[in-house]
């Protein structure tokens, strides 16, 4: 009963947190993000794999409640349908942007599953099958999204060897975007995050050159062009200069 | 056609269409198997420091600098304490040297949502194991979507309120538990935005279970 009390008290305060956000665009963008379906898709990025994967799986669920011979034949249709999104999991790009706008998604989710809990936990439970075929959906969604977060590592590696292309290619401050584009280096930059990433994955660790955000990207966490006269530096030395206040 | 069983009910198995007598416990097998690759891609993404995409870069500076706590969003206190917990560790056992931090910090906001769901699923009882699927299926179709943004703190919440709602409903009660449910709720205080959703909803599977345990 404390613990009820203290959750109670623990909504409210998120209650208030969302009515008085310390940064109302990051509340606006959040809820853009939602709405829009940005976590699932974005113009420029692509589908974002494991979030329909997910959705797929909840779709798939009901399934569970047919007659056995019925389910086979569900299952078969998931795995079918599995399979061609661990196809485009592994093709496709991945998506940082979409990742980022998902970031609520875990927890509406949670919210979901836990009702669905509350209301069926005291249910004569008929069905015993359910869990199996549960399991047979989870299975097939662990392997989609595993082949979504391989793919994902491979594209972060091609992120940061491009960055170190650009980086060694010259010194000082370099324009957004850089004359040898590289796709990737566009889709998978945070908007405000370029100066700061190219300390931290500065070429043997000195600093010598910063690429600079994109124009518009908004506030950045430190002045590129303050930083770049003291430059080359260490990295530790690099990062202390530029959050000096 | 073997993998068939998996979608038949008890019954069904052991009847004349029996296809398998162990088909269950291969699926559970192949889910474990495929989970463990998810881990190692998850391990893989902090190694190779992945944690720093989008705010993940500016949290592992201002770590570095601090060599403390940085709370930059109050009302997601108890998430952000505890996914720099073993940074800041780290950083006092001499792991001082800037990409040390940014490693443990990668590591720590890749890892963390599913070391959560890993202890929710271990503090089941064996006849509930089967309910291992809703802290499953929420990290699965929820937290992986965002994984790429691992700094973000959602995924977290959620893993520490499957956690949280499996002790409270389902887990057997003992004084360190009921000691660490409390502790976990006090957590609730300042976890997350979506407490204010996710709180109710644990309250009210902790109202059921005082009322089935009185009874």
């Amino acid at each position: 009963m404390i613990a009820a009390l203290l959750l109670i008290a623990g909504s409210i305060q998120a209650v208030n947190d969302i009515l008085h956000p310390r940064v109302p665009t990051n509340r606006a963008s959040f809820v853009q993000g939602l709405v829009g379906l940005d976590w699932l898709w974005m113009p420029d990025g692509g589908a974002n794999i494991p979030a329909l994967a997910g959705l797929l799986a909840f779709l798939l669920l009901p399934f569970g409640l047919l007659p056995a011979h019925r389910r086979f034949w569900a299952g078969v249709m998931a795995t079918v349908l599995f399979a061609g999104l661990a196809i485009a999991a592994a093709i496709l790009p991945a998506t940082p942007a979409s990742a980022f706008a998902a970031r609520g998604n875990a927890c509406l989710i949670a919210a979901v599953v836990f009702a669905w809990f509350l209301i069926t936990q005291h249910l004569p439970r008929k069905n015993r099958a359910m869990p199996r075929y549960v399991s047979w959906i989870a299975v097939l969604l662990t392997l989609t999204v595993m082949i979504g977060n391989a793919r994902a590592d491979l594209d972060w590696a091609r992120y940061r060897a491009a960055l170190h292309a650009e980086l060694r290619r010259a010194t000082g401050l370099i324009p957004f975007p850089p004359k040898t584009e590289v796709a990737i280096l566009s889709r998978d930059t945070w908007p405000w995050a370029s100066p700061l990433m190219s300390v931290w994955f500065a070429p043997q660790r000195q600093v010598r050159s910063l690429l600079l955000n994109q124009p518009g990207s908004g506030v950045q966490p430190f002045d590129p062009a303050s930083l770049a006269p003291h430059l080359p530096l260490p990295l530790d030395a690099a990062l202390a200069a530029a959050f000096r206040r | 056609m073997d993998g068939g069983a998996a979608f038949l009910t008890k019954r069904e198995a052991s009847g004349p269409r029996r296809l398998s007598a162990g088909a269950a416990d291969r699926v559970s097998l192949i889910l474990i198997a495929a989970l463990a690759l998810l881990f190692l891609t998850q391990i893989w993404a902090g190694l190779a420091l992945r944690g720093l995409f989008a705010d993940g870069a500016f949290y592992a500076a201002h770590l570095w600098l601090a060599r403390g706590f940085v709370i930059i969003e109050p009302s997601r206190l108890t998430a952000q304490i505890l996914v720099q917990a073993p940074v800041v560790l780290g950083m006092r056992l001499g792991a001082t040297r800037p990409q040390a931090v940014a490693l443990l910090f990668s590591l720590s906001s890749t890892l963390m949502p599913l070391l959560l769901t890993g202890s929710a699923v271990l503090i089941l009882p064996r006849s509930q194991r089967h309910l291992a699927l809703i802290p499953l299926f929420v990290f699965l179709a929820g937290s992986m979507s965002s994984a790429f943004a691992s700094v973000a703190d959602g995924p977290f919440a959620a893993a520490y309120c499957c956690l949280l709602l499996l002790m409270v409903a389902v887990a057997p009660l003992s004084p360190a538990r009921l000691g660490l449910i409390l502790l976990l709720s006090i957590g609730c205080l300042r976890l997350y935005e979506s407490t204010a959703f996710l709180g109710p909803l644990l309250a009210c599977a902790s109202w059921q279970r005082a009322r089935q345990t009185r009874g």
